[in-house]
């Protein structure tokens, strides 16, 4: 059931009357009708999944209460390492096989030996990514004593996979969120508001920008050997919003269902294509997943203190295990090493936390300086995208090379007129909203309530016109 | 609680009311086309002995009004540039169903004999159907193609438009593409805007020799492709 599908439509206000009319009056009665609402969301997708995901769920919960109850370090582990390499183990083996197996078999038959495997028919279980280190960052904090374990199953699989958030994210811990999962949750009329709020954006990001940059960039990339560099520069420019708008879309879906039932998830997008550098661009995109790469890979391997090589090490380490975890395929891991390499000027100047507020504050426009940087940190980033999506690393660097050719300042084969009006009006609103949550957070409340509600119906128009063919959400396939 | 549905419900009826305003737009759309050949399909006023179908082997390759004035017959172009068999069939199935006159022959062009399997630089035009969807049949066909939800296309109208509504000037099928009265698109551009990899047309290309030089070029793709 995908966010931008009727069928949700039609899932959401029933939850949500259940829950306020019929569950509202304990907690156990909340927690048992969104986990209900939670596993039929997830089985309809594949109903065959949930038990991986109930299995997951059951380890990781009994390896918690073992680690906190065994009082010798050598159990803890034992009991780490076991769900640790249980969870690690069914990632590997739905999304990486094939591309292990793959990979050695080329590497092999580069010393002229022949090595037969069998690739196998694997469907990648929707959402294992994110709920694989829902689990692991609960298991972590539990055997690093920064919290105890739940003895509640009901609270602890609630976490694991409360729907808005458990096919992709924000990868949850277990410090924010558990503690809302164990107090009732009162109706809060203007946090609900906000949440609707928040969808309705979600929505146009994903169906008006994302889906209509997708065509575009569909188009340009599957026939890039037809194209001339400018051409390419624009079908890149078209996925780099694609991009934007599918996950952050999601995201913002997500953040808003979950305010409508009461809870406040971690936020995972903060207007990350205005960022002055390549480092505060990873403070703003996917916050959750590079805070937990930062918190459970950073810093155990030692973080920033043990002098520049170290944190050079272990800013690569963590780059190209972010690159490796978005799919099995050389393109993600050269896209993470690319995003490092942009990282190691930074930190070797130890600049890397120069931006931390957002551009121009309290400033309706921002500096030449700040928008020159701006220009140079989203061209950066439209140029690793490249890598994201193209199909393999030939066709990524064949597409480089074509770029990069004198086809660059030829006038482009078509020009997206429609795509880049909509992508204006998208990064203005983001502009005027962007010292807040999301863009429509207080955006127009203080208009006169006639013309607030013409923007929502503009907004809502753009939604319906645009809608086509239910579209995948990208992530998802992570 | 209350206040929130009761706000809610208010904004929705609201905006039912105003959605309503486009259905005078939704049923201007046609009239804003310059390719009226499926609405003539739609409208069951088609009469013609032969009629061709294909893409755009079919629609440029072909002067339905040269085959009339040979054959002395009634011949009508419903190729649809960049349309595939599964399009073709729908026509077919609209000239069968609403109450057109049958014809005698029917003359299908096929680009190439991959296009029976898959091609995916050839589609259903589904944008085609767009400004059409006045009309039940055409809604009822983006519904099977999933491309919208009954309920949300039974309650709004706006629901039901797509991009080119918004559009309001005289639309023709793409800025290089003309149409007969008898339905065939010769291109007359030149293709200087196409990449070199493009088929150049012939330097003893003319009008008058046109249609003899495509359906050369339509035997010669369907026979020996």
């Amino acid at each position: 059931m995908l966010f931008n599908s009727f069928n949700f439509a039609l899932f959401l206000p029933i939850v949500f009357i259940l829950y306020w009319f019929v569950a509202n009056k304990s907690l156990k009665a909340q927690n048992v009708l969104l986990l209900i609402a939670s596993y039929f969301f997830y089985s309809c997708w594949d109903w065959r999944f949930v038990f991986l995901l109930a299995f997951s769920t059951v380890l990781d919960f009994y390896s918690g209460i073992k680690i906190f109850e065994h009082k010798t370090q050598s159990r803890r582990k034992l009991w780490l390492v076991i769900s640790v390499g249980i969870n690690l183990g069914f990632l590997g083996v739905f999304k990486y096989y094939n591309f292990f197996a793959e990979s050695f078999a080329d590497f092999i038959a580069n010393f002229g030996l022949k090595v037969h495997y069998s690739s196998l028919n694997i469907i990648l279980p929707v959402g294992i990514s994110f709920y694989t280190f829902h689990g692991l960052s609960y298991v972590f904090d539990i055997y690093y004593e920064r919290i105890k374990p739940t003895y509640n199953f009901v609270d602890y699989t609630l976490f694991v996979c409360f729907f808005p958030l458990l096919v992709a994210g924000p990868i949850e811990r277990a410090t924010h969120l558990l503690p809302q999962v164990e107090k009732i949750r009162k109706f809060d009329y203007t946090k609900a508001v906000d949440g609707l709020r928040q969808i309705l954006w979600g929505l146009f990001k994903k169906i008006v920008i994302a889906d209509t940059c997708a065509i575009h960039a569909n188009l340009i990339f599957d026939n890039a050997d037809m194209y001339g560099g400018s051409t390419l520069f624009i079908g890149a420019l078209m996925f780099t919003f694609q991009i934007y708008g599918d996950f952050s879309g999601y995201s913002d879906i997500a953040l808003g269902t979950a305010r409508l039932f009461g809870f406040e998830l971690l936020r995972n997008f903060a207007f990350p294509y205005f960022s002055r550098d390549i480092a505060e661009f990873w403070r703003r995109w996917h916050i959750s997943l590079s805070s937990w790469f930062r918190d459970y890979l950073y810093f155990p391997l030692g973080g920033s203190k043990g002098g520049t090589l170290m944190k050079v090490r272990n800013t690569f380490a963590i780059f190209l295990v972010s690159g490796f975890w978005h799919g099995a395929n050389w393109t993600f891991v050269f896209w993470g090493a690319l995003n490092a390499i942009y990282f190691l000027p930074l930190l070797l100047m130890n600049s890397n936390r120069n931006n931390l507020e957002i551009v121009a504050k309290g400033n309706l426009l921002p500096s030449f300086k700040e928008f020159f940087y701006m220009i140079i940190t989203f061209l950066m980033t439209v140029f690793a995208w490249i890598f994201f999506r193209a199909a393999n690393l030939t066709e990524a660097f064949h597409f480089v090379q074509t770029l990069f050719s004198k086809s660059l300042f030829e006038a482009p084969n078509f020009i997206p007129k429609v795509a880049l009006l909509l992508i204006s009006f998208f990064m203005f609103i983001e502009w005027l909203g962007r010292e807040n949550q999301f863009a429509l957070s207080k955006f127009a409340l203080t208009w006169p309530r006639a013309l607030r509600w013409s923007f929502y119906f503009l907004i809502i128009t753009c939604i319906f016109i645009f809608n086509g063919k239910e579209q995948q959400f990208i992530y998802f396939q992570f | 609680m209350k206040h929130f549905i009761v706000k809610i419900l208010i904004f929705s009826i609201v905006f039912f009311a105003f959605d309503k305003l486009f259905i005078l737009l939704r049923n201007r759309a046609p009239e804003l086309e310059v390719d009226k050949r499926m609405e003539v399909l739609l409208q069951g006023k088609m009469d013609a002995d032969l009629l061709i179908f294909g893409s755009s082997v079919g629609a440029r390759g072909i002067i339905a009004s040269t085959l009339s004035k040979e054959l002395n017959i009634k011949a009508y172009n419903l190729s649809y540039p960049g349309s595939n068999i599964d399009f073709h069939e729908y026509l077919l199935t609209q000239l069968l169903e609403n109450g057109n006159r049958k014809p005698k022959t029917i003359l299908l062009t096929l680009d190439e004999p991959s296009e029976l399997i898959l091609n995916s630089s050839i589609n259903f035009r589904l944008e085609r159907l767009y400004p059409l969807i006045k009309y039940p049949k055409v809604r009822e066909e983006l519904l099977v193609r999933e491309e919208k939800s009954k309920l949300l296309s039974d309650l709004f109208v706006l629901y039901q438009f797509n991009k080119s509504h918004l559009d309001l000037r005289k639309k023709n099928f793409t800025a290089h593409d003309s149409i007969m009265n008898c339905g065939s698109m010769p291109s007359y551009t030149t293709t200087t805007n196409f990449p070199a990899k493009y088929e150049q047309l012939p330097s003893h290309y003319n009008k008058e020799n046109e249609s003899k030089y495509l359906l050369n070029r339509v035997h010669s793709n369907v026979f020996d492709g």
